[in-house]
């Protein structure tokens, strides 16, 4: 066990973080709002940052990494899923707009819009859309995050692929979601450190810190959880990963609504940003339900 | 950056587990935590301590000048997970070789260091924790407990309480207040005292957690040799804060509910209740959150392996840990019902057992105080 980044990990986590400071950000996912950022995407992958998984140098670890902090820093690019799903389930570099999709979750697919690549979860298997069928049918969402419903028919059969794919999507979500959450939860710290009332910060009424300490305690995991299942590759820390990390988001994300009030449900006030997305994030593969289901399943073989 | 074991780890969990299968037979059909050893049953905990020290198993991670071989951290946690899961068959010892014997080295004059270590690491005595007062509980430097010097003696008065592991205790690490005066941190002393010294009184509290889990220590005009004080007269709080900081996830308590919830999925296979999509779910998310307990754990313990100290890493591992076991112990009265009520059964255990985890070694309220202080920068409140 180490939990210390190693130089590389380091150097990579810095170099993606200074690329996000200038291409992301609070500022652009406000302008983009459920958009697409196609500029942020050609950088990343320019830089090679989505192609980290299947680098021998690197691995999905590193890819876990880079997912986090595009979480953290509002990337409206899909880089969980071009940067670690996809490259692991295809065995190659994909296409460069990737999304996920499910038929055992039917609905609105994040970042189907545009896509030039849509890998279907299916039973077993796993159908490679490339390119999709037809046109993705835009949804209208609160979400900040691209929806469309797109043509999930046909398309190259991977049989088996299933658990990879599901595996490597469970580790992607729960990467991101440690990065949306702890973003959330350190913009409603500072807020609390400042917003006063009653003559005092906010921040300094023990019934509000607690809230605040039990919202940290779960992004904390989350992020241990997240990273030590991209290390570990198994499925069954994937699913322990994503279930902690989605009942984070069940614990954590109306708390820090709650805490900040009113004007956290503005779109003046940042923190939608994160966690609406983290609440879109949430219901992917099935939500908190399915992935526990799936730990269980996987544990003891139920 | 890295999150699996090494191979001599492996190896050393493995043996581990030969050693303790040979010697505590039978334990994985009734995993029941042995909260206390009973004054019948040191005996037979001081066998299995005698043959851990005869491997070199019982202090390892002591400096070999005191008979331990340096071992590292982690493999220190394997012991620990090992030992925890099987009901802490080392009874109190555990605290012996964590802290009291660490502390000792850390500030105990040569001639205690040969007196008191040896028998430690030799598995032959038993310690137990003068720590809590009635009026002194999460507020802990606020002790009351009286040590007044006189000659070459100590004179002491007072009270301590939820004092663990009295039965089969020999010696208590008791903390007293020498100057009443100084600053609460400043006037608190360490004395190490025979248990069966005149005027200590013990009376154990009936408990709900499991038959003499904890009781309260009384001290009328005990009279202890100056000797028997550790580190200097008022520097005492420095010393267990120091000591303390290698308990602070000392019990494996993931290791457990990680082996309970394996035990509790079979029995829920057995009565066909494994595929009730409501227990495997509720299955799923405690196992989610032990293991992120565990992660959080094996964080603390990484600082320790790379002497990173002063850090606040223990407190939300801490948190995680008792939100675990609440959630397994609720899976045990849910899902089985009545037949966790039945007492001393593997499932009656689960429930009553969990009650401890948000007290014991500092309650959970404490801790997120110090993760908003500390890790937060929330301001005082």
């Amino acid at each position: 066990m180490d939990y210390t980044l190693t130089a590389d990990q380091q150097a990579t986590v810095q170099a993606v973080e200074s690329l996000l400071a200038r291409h992301a950000g609070r500022e652009r996912a406000r302008k983009l709002r459920d958009g697409h950022d196609d500029e942020l995407l050609a950088q990343l992958t320019d830089a090679g940052f989505l192609d980290l998984a299947t680098d021998p140098e690197a691995g999905p670890l590193e890819a876990a990494l880079v997912t986090e902090v595009a979480a953290r820093r509002l990337a409206a690019v899909n880089v969980g899923a071009r940067g670690l799903v996809a490259p692991l389930v295809l065995g190659r570099t994909p296409p460069a707009k990737v999304a996920l999709a499910s038929t055992a979750h039917p609905g609105p697919v994040r970042f189907a819009r545009d896509a030039h690549l849509v890998l279907v979860l299916d039973g077993p298997d796993v159908r490679v859309l490339e390119p999709p069928p037809g046109p993705a049918r835009p949804v209208p969402t609160g979400y900040v995050a691209p929806y469309a419903v797109p043509d999930l028919t046909g398309g190259q059969r991977l049989p088996g692929a299933g658990p990879v794919m599901a595996r490597w999507w469970r580790v992607a979500l729960a990467a991101e979601l440690a990065g949306l959450l702890r973003a959330g939860l350190d913009l409603t710290v500072e807020y609390l450190k400042q917003r006063e009332q009653f003559g005092r910060p906010l921040g300094s009424l023990q019934a509000l810190q607690h809230r605040l300490a039990e919202a940290y305690v779960w992004v904390e995991g989350i992020r241990w959880a997240a990273r030590a299942a991209a290390w570990q590759g198994d499925a069954e820390s994937a699913a322990a990963a994503a279930a902690y990390a989605t009942m984070a988001v069940r614990a954590v994300a109306p708390d820090l609504h709650q805490l900040s009030g009113a004007i956290s449900l503005t779109e003046e006030y940042d923190l939608h940003l994160w966690t609406m997305r983290a609440q879109a994030v949430r219901t992917e593969l099935g939500g908190i339900g399915e992935h526990a289901r799936a730990v269980t399943r996987l544990r003891w073989d139920a | 950056m890295e999150f699996g074991w090494t191979e001599s780890e492996r190896a050393y969990r493995a043996a581990l587990r030969d050693f303790i299968d040979h010697e505590v037979p039978g334990w994985r059909d009734t995993p029941v935590h042995r909260r206390v050893v009973t004054a019948e049953d040191k005996d037979r905990v001081k066998d299995f301590t005698a043959k851990l020290a005869a491997r070199g198993w019982l202090t390892p991670s002591w400096p070999p000048e005191y008979g331990g071989e340096g071992q590292s951290a982690w493999q220190s946690v394997i012991l620990s997970e090992e030992m925890w899961s099987v009901g802490e068959p080392r009874g109190s010892q555990y605290m012996n070789v964590n802290w009291i014997g660490p502390a000792i080295m850390m500030a105990g004059t040569e001639e205690q260091k040969q007196r008191f270590l040896p028998p430690i690491s030799r598995g032959e005595v038993f310690w137990c924790q003068g720590f809590s007062e009635p009026e002194a509980g999460s507020d802990l430097a606020s002790l009351r407990t009286r040590a007044v010097r006189d000659g070459d003696q100590y004179v002491v008065n007072g009270q301590k309480i939820w004092t663990s592991h009295t039965p089969s205790a020999e010696w208590i690490f008791l903390l007293t207040r020498t100057d009443p005066d100084a600053p609460k941190n400043h006037g608190i002393t360490i004395l190490l005292i025979p248990l069966d010294t005149p005027g200590i009184e013990i009376r154990r509290i009936p408990d709900i957690v499991g038959e003499g889990a904890f009781a309260e220590v009384f001290l009328t005009d005990v009279r202890v040799p100056a000797a028997n004080r550790l580190g200097e007269e008022n520097r005492g709080w420095s010393v267990v804060r120091q000591a303390l900081q290698y308990e602070r996830v000392g019990a494996a308590r993931w290791e457990r509910a990680s082996l309970v919830l394996d035990q509790l999925a079979d029995r829920a296979r057995a009565c066909g209740l494994l595929s009730d999509p409501d227990v495997a779910r509720r299955l799923g998310e405690a196992r989610a959150v032990v293991e992120a307990a565990r992660w959080m754990a094996y964080s603390v313990v990484d600082e320790r392996a790379k002497q990173i100290s002063g850090t606040a890493t223990a407190y939300p591992a801490r948190v995680a840990m008792v939100r675990a076991e609440r959630l397994v112990a609720d899976l045990a009265l849910d899902v089985f019902g009545a037949e966790a009520l039945i007492g001393e059964s593997f499932l009656d255990d689960i429930y009553r057992s969990s009650l401890t985890a948000g007290v014991a070694g500092g309650t959970y309220e404490i801790q997120l105080n110090l993760i908003a202080g500390q890790v937060l920068g929330l301001p005082r409140s």
